[in-house]
């Protein structure tokens, strides 16, 4: 009778408990906390939080290969590739690209904003990560959560959980991370500067635009193809109008049932074996210098495109090239108006901000094509 | 760390070709559809408005 | 003179801050627009008095939509 109890005891969690568990468990609390007390990106943090808190209560299974429930979302959903690019379905019927096809020379301040991604890959390279260790840690400065989790999961998946958290940890923060880059690399005059209107789309260029745009990316690069071509289908049953069904349940249905599936085991994978050493620090470190030489080099393009046009680009919009859609154009829109109260830059700012997301999604393509 | 450099190099000016090329595309494309327009109203069609969503229509 | 009031961009009417006979002074909030989740307000471009309102709450309009006429 007791030899059954004292069995029972020991084989509970509680003698299998370890000090680095009760540390996740803390960043755990910390995470629901931001979530649900400082609207702090909710939707991905509180699954990932509670998946954290779950990955480290010891002798559950649920992690266990073959046979944990957050093994199998994670093996069928995340390894097997499937989450990301669902999501990306939704985002595609959640996107408008007509700020975008009104003003096509803003592409190249989604593709400047990528500038990030390369210089943080180098910087942890030299820091002495492994090359594909670095690619994970770069695209972070993309500011795309399905990117970074689909790369990642690719190149490096030992490094899934601190990717993602770090990466829609800043994505909350891009209010605090962006204006004072914004506003020291620019002047007073360049802030108040009030874009051209672009020219109306019609409805067939915009539903052209899905097809065209899948047919030249993956022809570009191939390795980009689940998450461009995904992206681009909901764009379609956006465009076209006659899916409205298939719309809706892109955008909504679909888009919350993954989210939930992925955010949970991409916290799971943090447990306190992998993720409590040195490399998270830098982790974090490196993925804040991702964003912020993002910023600046959006902001930079856009004004190296003014000294040889005349039309001017306000540079603010420049910092919407990180692909945080839309947090960072609603940024651009405050930072703008603060200078001029009757500059509305939301919609201009809308367009690098599209642009963005194609271009990170370009850049990890080129970084599958290289390092795999 | 020379592998690092060219992955640097090739990246930034992968990522630009291919935002060049995505650039060529809408031009391109704005071009098209604009023609499309212009030759469906010289015939005397509306130009192509967007449709009044089909709600019943079953999968 | 009348002043014609354009939306600087697409999105909802949330609410109208002026009505018709108000005298206002330029800057001053006319009309919020939500778009993309976020409150825009809309401000008056010059000093005068509200002669018409085109939009009310709730309605959905397109960038360049005419939403108030002021006369000067």
């Amino acid at each position: 009778m007791m030899k059954g109890f004292d069995s029972l005891l020991v084989q509970s969690g509680f003698f299998h408990m370890t000090l680095g568990m009760l540390v996740m468990w803390v960043i755990a609390f910390v995470l629901i906390y931001l979530a649900i007390a400082k609207d702090f990106e909710p939707l991905l943090l509180l699954p990932i939080g509670f998946g954290i808190l779950l990955a480290n209560l010891p002798l559950s299974d649920l992690m266990q290969p073959g046979q944990g429930l957050l093994w199998r979302f994670y093996h069928h959903g995340i390894q097997w590739e499937i989450i990301p690019p669902l999501i990306f379905l939704g985002l595609g019927a959640l996107t408008d690209f007509r700020p975008m096809l009104a003003n096509p020379r803003l592409i190249f301040l989604g593709a400047a904003a990528q500038g990030g991604v390369y210089v943080t890959f180098f910087v942890a390279r030299w820091a002495g990560l492994s090359l594909v260790q670095a690619a994970s840690i770069g695209i972070i400065g993309g500011a795309d959560g399905p990117t970074t989790i689909y790369l990642t999961s690719k190149l490096a998946p030992e490094l899934l959980g601190s990717a993602a958290v770090a990466a829609y940890s800043y994505m909350a923060l891009v209010p605090i991370i962006q204006p004072p880059i914004m506003k020291g690399l620019t002047t007073k005059a360049e802030r108040v500067i009030r874009m051209k209107k672009g020219r109306k789309p019609s409805n067939l260029e915009v539903i052209m635009f899905p097809l065209a745009t899948t047919i030249v990316v993956v022809l570009l690069v191939p390795p980009a193809a689940a998450l461009i071509s995904m992206f681009m289908l909901g764009n379609l049953f956006r465009e076209a109008k006659v899916v409205d069904r298939l719309t809706k349940a892109s955008q909504n249905e679909l888009l919350n049932i993954v989210t939930i599936f992925l955010g949970l085991p991409v916290g799971a994978t943090m447990n306190a074996d992998t993720f409590l050493r040195p490399r998270a620090i830098l982790i974090f470190l490196l993925g804040l210098v991702a964003f912020g030489v993002s910023t600046a080099c959006g902001v930079l393009m856009a004004k190296g495109m003014n000294l040889v046009s005349s039309n001017k680009i306000n540079p603010l919009i420049g910092a919407a090239g990180v692909s945080a859609v839309p947090m960072s154009a609603r940024v651009v829109h405050k930072v703008g108006s603060e200078a001029d109260k009757k500059n509305y830059l939301l919609m201009y700012a809308m367009g690098p901000n599209v642009a963005g997301v194609i271009g990170t999604v370009i850049a990890a393509g080129v970084f599958l094509t290289l390092l795999r | 760390m020379r592998e690092a450099v060219s992955v640097f190099v090739t990246g930034i000016v992968g990522v630009f070709a291919g935002m060049a090329l995505l650039y060529l595309t809408v031009r391109l494309n704005a071009f098209v559809a604009g023609k499309i327009d212009a030759w469906r109203a010289s015939r005397g069609e509306p130009a192509a408005e967007p449709k009044a969503p089909v709600e019943d229509q079953l999968p | 003179m009348d002043e014609e009031m354009l939306a600087p961009l697409a999105g909802q009417v949330l609410s109208i801050k002026c009505a018709v006979g108000d005298a206002v002074e330029e800057d001053a909030e006319m009309i919020v627009i939500e778009a993309l989740k976020m409150e825009t307000p809309v401000f008056a471009p010059c000093d005068g008095t509200v002669k018409e309102i085109r939009v009310k709450e709730g309605d959905y309009v397109e960038e360049d939509d005419l939403l108030v006429i002021l006369s000067t």
